[in-house]
């Protein structure tokens, strides 16, 4: 006999070995008292231990409620971990180590616990029925928006942090190995050390503190001669001097994919007062397995009777671990409930730790080892008896006892009464089967252990000791050691399997009687509530009402109801619901079914999912070679891509417009110099290489000159354009190409697919050079003055060095190649040096500029002077659904190719339709108003609502050069539509009106091009 | 007039990580930073495309044999010749030396049909070294990276956090990872970042 301890705080605390250090006092606030707890307690553990059972609210009805369960599948004791941005809610009581200083808060209740001014909504339950929400708010539908704010507030399920900046460090880690075991318990354990034996890389996890499973609540249970425990620690001694071993603690291993891919959320610092900035709090690890071993273990069940939800009603094993393993005694009066013989050792350690103990059992005629056993302790036993009705205000004070019929569906015989503090009760267990039916596994139903347990597998898995329905210790032990066997060998590696351990306890039976819903004496819909979902309210009546009402399905029922749904997803209520519906229904529990279960198996914070994703780390930033001198002058970026491009560089005191008028002027009246390194770049080389681009272009490259460029458009094979640019004629089967920024990792991979799918007889390699090359683009009527300043080594005047081609040089002594090609419209060269003097060529060419009124321009200078020329940018002119043909662009389509990507589609009768969207230019009527992009265009802005749409503005700036705005646009028609009038509604009310014109608006005869 | 003879090896040319400053996070279990790592500035790289025909020649320019298997390298010295696809992979060579060894490659090439490309500034190199290099490597790279299924002659072409990189293992504990140079920044930030439980240190 076990006696309370002396401590006036912990008053249920026993002095008795276990596996709290009761050397080391620990200092925790619940709800605002201070209490103290042992280091090795949970928060639950230590909060039973200092006699406290109330600890939430219920969900729906707001009733009391106490700590159920010693595990992760508690639906009751959900708690508010630490404050401000620290806050988490939705935490198990009964799975958070306590430390020093640890913060916690009871949820769902206003204004505190014990005084709750929802619970009225208990009083007015009967309007609350299954599926109230469908019900109740279905009229009107407009009204949805205000009652779901008044339900969303009054139901919930705790409050979020109180700063979304969730300060904690989570990182996320890939791992693979040959055998990943799930649960460490004694099954879980001999797999692990079994398959770890063979030399095959073991992982085995658990989301306890240690390993150990339900052992660690059990005493006077002994294996190998020694007491469980120490065995245990055997086993976790020589695997933890195995390299070959990882061991994981706190960590749940809460999803199971395909291919044998499973993630784990392993709590690193959680259990820390104070966690170390160097590591993770929490850390994702995503683990490839060759073969699996789930040995998870079960949950009890509950048993539904009137006032089970009682706080101090607790699951009859959960009872047994508080008092063994964290030597905290719930009730000093105690009934244990029970459809089996493994609550009667529940019963033995109430009895042993000094409770008065009442054993009232379903069964008629409990026979064997244990029954004998609590007889000869001279427990009082209550066979074929039930308890029809607990009572108590915040907790369980007194129970109705009766006897019952022997399918337990009647009450048989007149009522007892007892007064208790404590009410253990098991249903019996139900294996954890979520990982395996995660994984697409399938279930059975064991009509004599009465649960539903895994049979065939998807994935390479096996299924181990009680997760698997094997719930007798040495027969768990020994499938542990045969599945550790199996999946080593599966994963290649050869192994004999080990003895099993002679294990000392005694015998019992694992065929409870099934008793799913305990008669209350009323009639059916009425009397007191017995409830099957803790966490969402939903009671037995709830359930039968769902079936009379039509839901025949168990995934209806769960939707119905919410029975099973929340942060526990049922684990304690599923099976007991799944049971009343079947009755219900006048069905069989298979036949009825089950719902698939789903990741997470128990909520996973989003914070570790997310790892190191976050800040500057969440997506690549990438930079030109010039970028330290766009920095240092001032200059605005945007994002192209991953690339951060100079926008533009304002000076002292300008605004953008100010800005971007300062750098279009320079381009045509001195010189600009723009950083074009981003643009894509590849080498193209082989004997085919030139008919390789009349195929994937639509003009023609055979009889480019060497040294010449052409200007390329690419069309997807739905003859759409994809994307365009200048390619260069280097040799005789060398070319060099260039894409669009945004575009160059994508056309790289298009015509890589060609020529490795369609076209293997083309004698063709493509090579990335894009970074290879930094480049400077100089534009303007002083570009040859400032190259000639800079020592550029060749001859710059037209004739040597025209239009459209290329010459290697040097330039200050740079090596460089130099194509003269425009995208502005003036005398333009495009310099391309070896990336690493990307920025002495351009710190050199502003030197040698500087007395040319050289002036840097961004990408919105870059844009507006090729509007001013009509350019496209494909992107902005075009959507994927622009043809060369809208775009006015038809001199590039050759006529001479036999073929082309895009031809035949190009062919097709839509293609010519008259009302295609086509690329016209506006001028606008009041030359200062610039048209918003995206604007849309119609004919008569007093139309009546739905306006007829042209179409919209692609392009629209304020041309400095030419004095007036101007913009592009893809109308219907548009081709036919110049010098017609177009009006452009916005959503201010303005109205802009524009003229239809001609897409080329400046120097439309080219004539600035040398100069 | 700047001068025209100027030679480009003796002019100002910039690595990825110029300007990024030696770094220091202690081992917080103290002894060796976990990960030490630098960059291996101007290692020569060259992209060539050709087919296993071409072993020989590559063998008596390079000395480095023609990769024998699907993702793993050769070496020479500082040389090395990393497989990248079935007729794509990649030489590794001392700085300085890329422009002369492309050259000498290119005119044994002939009429076959052939490619060597010098992306030398395209690409950064890194060198890393330590106990945890590994684990650090395995935070932001699905591949199975144990010591025993990724040795020393292992290459593999796959994603480091959001990079794309080629990983060459030399060693137990010490690596080659390269990436295009745009995002050498990123993944210098990202291995101080993922290290930082090891303790790790950035050599210039």
């Amino acid at each position: 006999m076990f006696k309370i301890g002396k401590s006036t705080s912990q008053i249920a605390r026993l002095t008795k070995n276990s596996r709290v250090d009761q050397k080391r006092k620990i200092s925790f606030t619940f709800d605002g008292t201070s209490y103290s707890g042992y280091a090795g307690d949970t928060l639950a553990s230590a909060l039973l231990a200092n006699g406290v059972h109330l600890v939430g609210r219920s969900f729906k009805y707001h009733r009391p409620r106490g700590i159920l369960s010693a595990g992760s599948e508690e639906p009751n004791a959900l708690i508010r971990l630490g404050k401000g941005a620290y806050a988490e809610p939705n935490l198990r009581a009964t799975q958070i180590e306590i430390f020093d200083g640890l913060y916690a808060e009871s949820q769902n209740r206003v204004p505190s616990l014990s005084l709750d001014i929802g619970a009225i909504n208990s009083v007015l339950a009967r309007f609350f029925p299954a599926g109230f929400y469908y019900k109740t708010f279905m009229w009107p539908a407009s009204m949805w928006m205000k009652y779901e704010h008044v339900i969303r507030h009054a139901a919930g399920l705790g409050k979020a942090a109180d700063d979304h900046n969730d300060p904690d460090r989570y990182e996320k880690t890939h791992t693979h190995c040959d055998v990943l075991v799930a649960g460490g318990g004694a099954a879980g354990l001999m797999a692990a050390l079994q398959a770890a034996r063979s030399g095959a890389r073991v992982i085995i996890a658990d989301e306890q503190n240690e390993f150990g499973g339900w052992l660690l609540g059990e005493a006077n249970i002994s294996i190998d001669g020694t007491p469980a425990l120490d065995w245990i620690a055997k086993i976790i001694d020589e695997m933890a001097a195995m390299p070959n071993v990882t061991m994981l603690p706190r960590t749940t291993v809460f999803g199971y994919m395909d291919s044998n891919y499973l993630t784990l959320n392993e709590r690193v610092t959680d259990h820390l007062p104070e966690r170390p900035a160097h590591l993770p709090r929490q850390r994702l690890w995503k683990v490839r397995a060759k073969q699996t071993v789930l040995a998870q273990g079960a949950h009890e069940r509950p048993l539904v009777f009137a006032g089970n939800d009682l706080p101090g009603v607790m699951l009859a094993g959960a009872v047994r671990t508080y008092i063994n393993r964290y030597a905290a005694l719930p009730g000093q009066r105690a009934i244990v409930m029970t459809n089996n013989d493994d609550a009667y050792r529940t019963g033995m350690a109430l009895h042993d730790a000094g409770a008065r103990v009442t054993i009232v059992d379903l069964r008629a005629e409990p026979k064997g080892a244990l029954i004998r056993a609590a007889t000869n302790a001279g427990i009082e036993i209550l066979a074929g008896h039930a308890v029809i009705t607990a009572h108590g205000n915040h907790r369980v004070a007194r129970v109705e006892i009766a006897p019952i019929d022997d399918t337990a569906t009647a009450i048989a015989g007149d009522f007892i009464h007892r007064d208790c503090d404590v009410i253990a009760m098991s249903g019996g267990l139900s294996p954890a089967v979520h990982l395996h039916s995660q994984a697409r596994g399938k279930l059975q139903w064991d009509d004599k252990k009465l649960c539903f347990k895994p049979s065939t597998t998807h994935e390479a898995s096996f299924n181990a000791g009680a997760g698997n329905g094997t719930f007798d210790l040495a027969s768990a032990i020994k499938e542990g050691i045969r599945c550790g066997a199996r999946a080593a060998s599966a994963a290649g590696f050869k192994n004999t399997m080990a003895d099993s351990p002679s294990v000392a306890m005694p015998k019992q039976s694992w065929t409870p009687l099934a008793a799913w819903n305990i008669p209350n004496g009323h009639a059916e819909g009425a009397g007191p509530k017995a409830f099957v979902d803790f966490q969402n309210d939903v009671t037995a009546n709830d359930v039968r009402l769902a079936a009379r009402e039509g839901y025949q399905s168990v995934e209806h029922l769960k939707r119905y109801t919410t029975t099973g749904m929340g942060t526990d997803q049922g684990k304690t209520s599923n099976i007991n619901a799944l049971a009343i519906l079947a009755d219900a229904l006048g069905n069989e529990i298979p036949e009825v079914g089950t719902t698939t279960l789903r990741m997470p198996y128990t909520p996973s914070n989003l914070g570790a999912i997310a790892g190191r994703d976050i800040g500057h780390l969440f997506d690549p930033v990438r930079l030109t070679r010039m970028d330290d001198w766009h920095r240092s002058h001032g200059a605005t970026f945007e994002h192209v891509g991953q690339w951060m491009r100079a926008w533009y560089y304002p000076q002292e005191g300008e605004t953008m417009a100010e800005a971007v008028n300062r750098e279009v002027l320079a381009a045509r009246t001195t010189a600009g110099l723009l950083d074009a390194s981003t643009l894509g770049k590849i080498d193209i080389r082989g004997p085919d290489a030139a008919e390789f681009l009349d195929r994937v272009y639509t003009n023609g490259w055979s009889k480019l000159a060497v040294g010449r460029c052409r200007y390329g458009l690419m069309l997807k094979d739905d003859g759409m354009v994809m994307d365009d640019g200048v390619t260069t004629r280097l040799g005789k089967n060398h070319f060099h190409m260039t894409t669009t920024t945004g575009g160059a990792a994508g056309v790289l991979d298009w015509l890589e697919e060609w020529l490795q799918t369609e076209w293997p007889d083309l004698q063709v390699y493509l090579t990335s050079v894009t970074e290879q090359w930094a480049v400077a683009t100089l534009s303007g009527p002083n570009a040859n003055k400032i190259l000639q300043d800079a020592g550029i080594d060749i001859d710059l005047s037209p004739t040597s060095f025209p239009f459209m081609s290329m010459q290697n040089c040097h330039i200050g002594g740079l090596p460089a190649r130099v194509f003269r090609i425009s995208f502005t419209g003036e005398l333009s060269y495009e310099i391309n040096v070896a990336a690493r003097h990307g920025l002495a060529l351009w710190t050199h060419l502003m030197k040698s500029g500087a007395a040319h009124g050289i002036t840097p321009y961004g990408t919105e200078a870059m844009h507006v002077l090729r509007a001013e020329k009509g350019f496209i940018i494909v992107g902005q002119e075009t959507d994927g659904s622009v043809t060369p043909h809208d775009l006015g662009m038809d001199w590039i389509i050759s006529k001479a190719k036999p073929d082309f990507i895009g031809k035949r589609a190009l062919a097709r009768t839509t293609m010519a339709y008259d009302d295609r969207k086509q690329l016209v230019g506006l001028k606008t009527k009041d030359p200062q108003q610039v048209i918003p992009e995206g604007a849309h265009a119609v004919r008569d802005p007093n139309q009546p609502l739905p306006m007829d749409m042209l179409g919209q503005v692609t392009s629209s700036y304020h041309s400095p050069n030419l004095g007036y705005s101007i913009a592009m646009a893809l109308l219907k028609g548009g081709h036919n539509m110049h010098g017609q009038t177009v009006f452009f509604p916005l959503l201010d009310g303005r109205v802009i009106e524009a003229e239809v014109v001609d897409t080329v608006f400046f120097d439309p005869k080219g004539e600035r091009i040398n100069g | 007039m700047a001068s025209t003879s100027q030679k480009s090896t003796s002019l100002p040319g910039r690595t990825a990580l110029h300007g990024k400053a030696m770094t220091m996070h202690p081992n917080p279990n103290s002894g060796k930073p976990g990960l030490v790592f630098c960059e291996l500035a101007h290692l020569g790289k060259l992209n060539m495309r050709a087919d296993k025909s071409a072993g020989k020649m590559v063998k008596s320019i390079t000395g480095c044999m023609f990769p024998p298997a699907a993702n793993t390298f050769t070496s020479a010295g500082e040389r090395h010749a990393v497989w990248l696809g079935p007729d794509e992979f990649m030489i590794i060579c001392e700085a300085g030396k890329d422009e002369e060894l492309a050259s000498s490659i290119q005119a044994s090439f002939g009429n076959r049909h052939a490619a060597v490309t010098n992306i030398t500034d395209a690409l950064a190199a890194f060198h890393l070294k330590g106990a945890a290099v590994r684990q650090v490597l395995a935070k932001g790279c699905a591949l199975d990276l144990h010591h025993s299924s990724f040795t020393s002659g292992d290459a593999a072409q796959t994603l480091l956090s959001h990079a794309a990189v080629t990983i060459m293992a030399l060693a137990d504990d010490e690596f080659i990872v390269i990436c295009r140079t745009s995002f050498a920044s990123y993944l210098h930030d990202w291995l101080l970042d993922a290290a930082l439980e090891y303790g790790v240190k950035f050599n210039k």
